[in-house]
């Protein structure tokens, strides 16, 4: 008995070293996973064997098991702490063109579908920043085509401005903003408080 | 006493400690008495300071002499407007708004009483706009796209129509924050504190020797800022390049040029009436235009209402109940925007503008279909 368990662990420990060298396959890597729950050392051996290797490229690498345990369990409290960055979708209004983005005031995206749909929440905290990525598919000019690459935006994790009811942005609306800044700026422009009014491409988004 | 002791002495007890802007949520009232005692303090320092400076160092050539520094809250507005249009200037504007930010390269020229404006976009599509007096310009160079607009000179700000000022302080309260510096200017930095929740408080940087508003802020309630732009870069009182500007603004060849129809009514004549709306608020414009000028004969024509405090601007748009194209009632905010789309009967009502939710209700919940 003693035997077959001592040969169980001689192989796991084989497999924790195909794993550490990259050479286990997909059947091995799930046995090693299965046999890590029960057995405490595989875990004891994996950071043996990595220290020592980390050691080896540099003594600032040496570090206790638990810090990576400690490091992984505050970066998950840190996750979900973190406020939402993809809501829920709105239901569809007609669209013929591609996906657009929809903007928002306090930090949060919607997304609608189009040619291009993101589903999955894909807040992924940099520095603990929220981060929104927002594909900008701009309209078709009329008379031309214009696609616009790609832009990350830093939004700011702040709190709802006062009285937000909802905080998501149509483009069927922006016609609308777009108007009431046109005719409510007046002459003067190029001052403080004057560019937003200016509508960033021709079909006025 | 050495003179130059003497001022520094006076400095040093008068001046407020420099830049330290407390939020609009940290303004208390009693406090606002002991500002504006110390601010006052403090700017007859600093008179001193400018009358010494100006006995002993000349002024650049082509510089103009500074405005006057106003006593009373009419005269800072009046002043900021009449440094827009008077000035002469050349700076980078940066807006950040909606966690998106984006810069422009501006000039404005005031030359034999005309006004003159440049913009060329720095970040996104190629675009620029070229203003003489009303006439705006808006020029897409890679669509070869120009849009021809005759702005209205009665909004905006700081395009202040004569009783602006006095207008814009029934609605809000002036306060002097302190000083601080911007784009390499100093500044005078005020708060117009609404007078009620039904508007957004608003805070200015304005430059000390000019006038010029150098940066604007749009506060909630809370004291977060909602938008800011503001001059990352400015020279003031360059060489007005006029000339270059009408040139550019003549080259409009080969450009398809889109110019929106506009024709002035009355909400009466169309059949409507308003009921009680927020303090403060005036009727500013009525006109039927059509809502995307660009989009040629598929845009809705709709009527549009703009109300104005003074400061700020509700647009109300009503149109035609069309189920395609209204689908859904909704509220929406981008910034300090917000936009409230709803069914009336057999129309559609759409509220915009730079004020909170409760404000675009109130003016929806006013609009009445005439019998």
């Amino acid at each position: 008995m003693l035997s077959e368990s001592s040969n169980e662990r001689d192989r796991d420990l084989q497999t924790l070293s195909l794993v550490c060298d990259g050479q286990a396959d997909a059947t091995q890597v799930r046995a090693l996973c299965a046999a890590w729950r029960d057995d405490p050392g595989l875990e004891e051996a994996w950071h043996s064997w990595t220290l020592a290797a980390d050691v080896l490229r540099s003594d600032d690498l040496a570090s206790s098991a638990a810090h990576d345990r400690d490091f992984l369990a505050c970066f998950r409290q840190r996750l979900a702490d973190e406020p939402v960055v993809l809501a829920p979708l709105a239901p569809p209004a007609p669209q013929p063109e591609a996906a657009r983005v929809m903007w928002v005031a306090n930090g949060q995206a919607v997304l609608r579908p189009g040619r291009r749909r993101w589903v999955a929440p894909s807040a992924v905290a940099a520095g603990f920043v929220v981060v929104a990525g927002v594909m900008v598919l701009l309209g078709g000019v009329p008379g031309a085509g214009v696609d616009n690459p790609a832009m990350l935006v830093q939004a700011p994790a702040g709190v709802l401005p006062a009285g937000a009811e909802q905080a998501k942005r149509d483009p069927q609306v922006d016609s609308y903003v777009n108007a009431h800044r046109q005719f409510t700026q007046g002459a003067a422009l190029a001052a403080p408080g004057g560019l937003r009014q200016v509508a960033l491409t021709p079909d006025g988004r | 006493m050495n003179p130059t002791v003497l001022l520094a002495a006076r400095r040093s007890r008068f001046l407020p400690p420099v830049r330290t802007l407390p939020q609009v949520a940290e303004i208390k009232m009693p406090l606002a008495g002991a500002l504006m005692t110390r601010w006052i303090c403090s700017h007859l320092a600093y008179s001193m300071l400018a009358a010494l400076a100006w006995c002993v160092t000349p002024w650049p050539a082509q510089a103009t002499p500074p405005t006057a520094i106003p006593r009373d809250a009419a005269s800072w507005l009046m002043r900021i407007h009449e440094a827009a249009y008077r000035r002469n200037y050349q700076g980078t504007l940066t807006v950040s708004s909606a966690g998106t930010v984006s810069s422009s390269r501006v000039a404005h020229y005031c030359e034999g009483g005309q006004q003159y404006e440049q913009i060329e976009a720095l970040d996104g599509e190629p675009r620029s706009v070229l203003r003489h007096n009303e006439l705006v310009h808006t020029l897409w160079p890679r669509n070869r796209l120009a849009l021809v607009e005759q702005r209205d000179p009665r909004v905006g700000f700081p395009a202040l129509p004569a009783d602006a000022s006095r207008r814009v302080l029934e609605s809000y309260e002036l306060l002097p924050l302190g000083q601080d510096r911007i784009a390499g200017h100093e500044a005078d930095v005020l708060l117009l504190k609404a007078r009620d929740k039904a508007r957004f408080s608003q805070r200015l940087w304005v430059e000390q020797r000019t006038g010029l508003l150098l940066r604007s802020d749009i506060l909630a309630d809370n004291g977060t800022v909602l938008e800011s732009s503001a001059f990352s870069e400015l020279r003031l009182d360059v060489r007005p390049r006029s000339d270059q500007l009408m040139n550019a603004l003549r080259r409009v060849d080969g450009f398809r040029v889109v110019r929106p129809a506009l024709v002035p009514t009355t909400l009466d004549t169309e059949g409507w009436q308003l009921k009680t709306l927020p303090t403060g608020f005036r009727e500013v414009s009525c006109a039927r235009r059509d809502l995307d000028p660009l989009a040629g004969n598929h845009t809705p024509v709709v009527l549009q209402l703009i109300h104005s405090d003074g400061l700020t601007h509700v647009s109300m748009f009503i149109e035609p109940f069309v189920p395609q194209r209204h689908a859904h009632e909704t509220s929406l905010v981008t910034g300090a925007t917000h936009t409230l789309m709803l069914r009336r009967d057999d129309h559609w009502v759409t509220v915009v503008g730079d004020v909170p939710p409760d404000t675009l209700k109130r003016f929806a919940n006013a609009l009445e279909r005439r019998r």
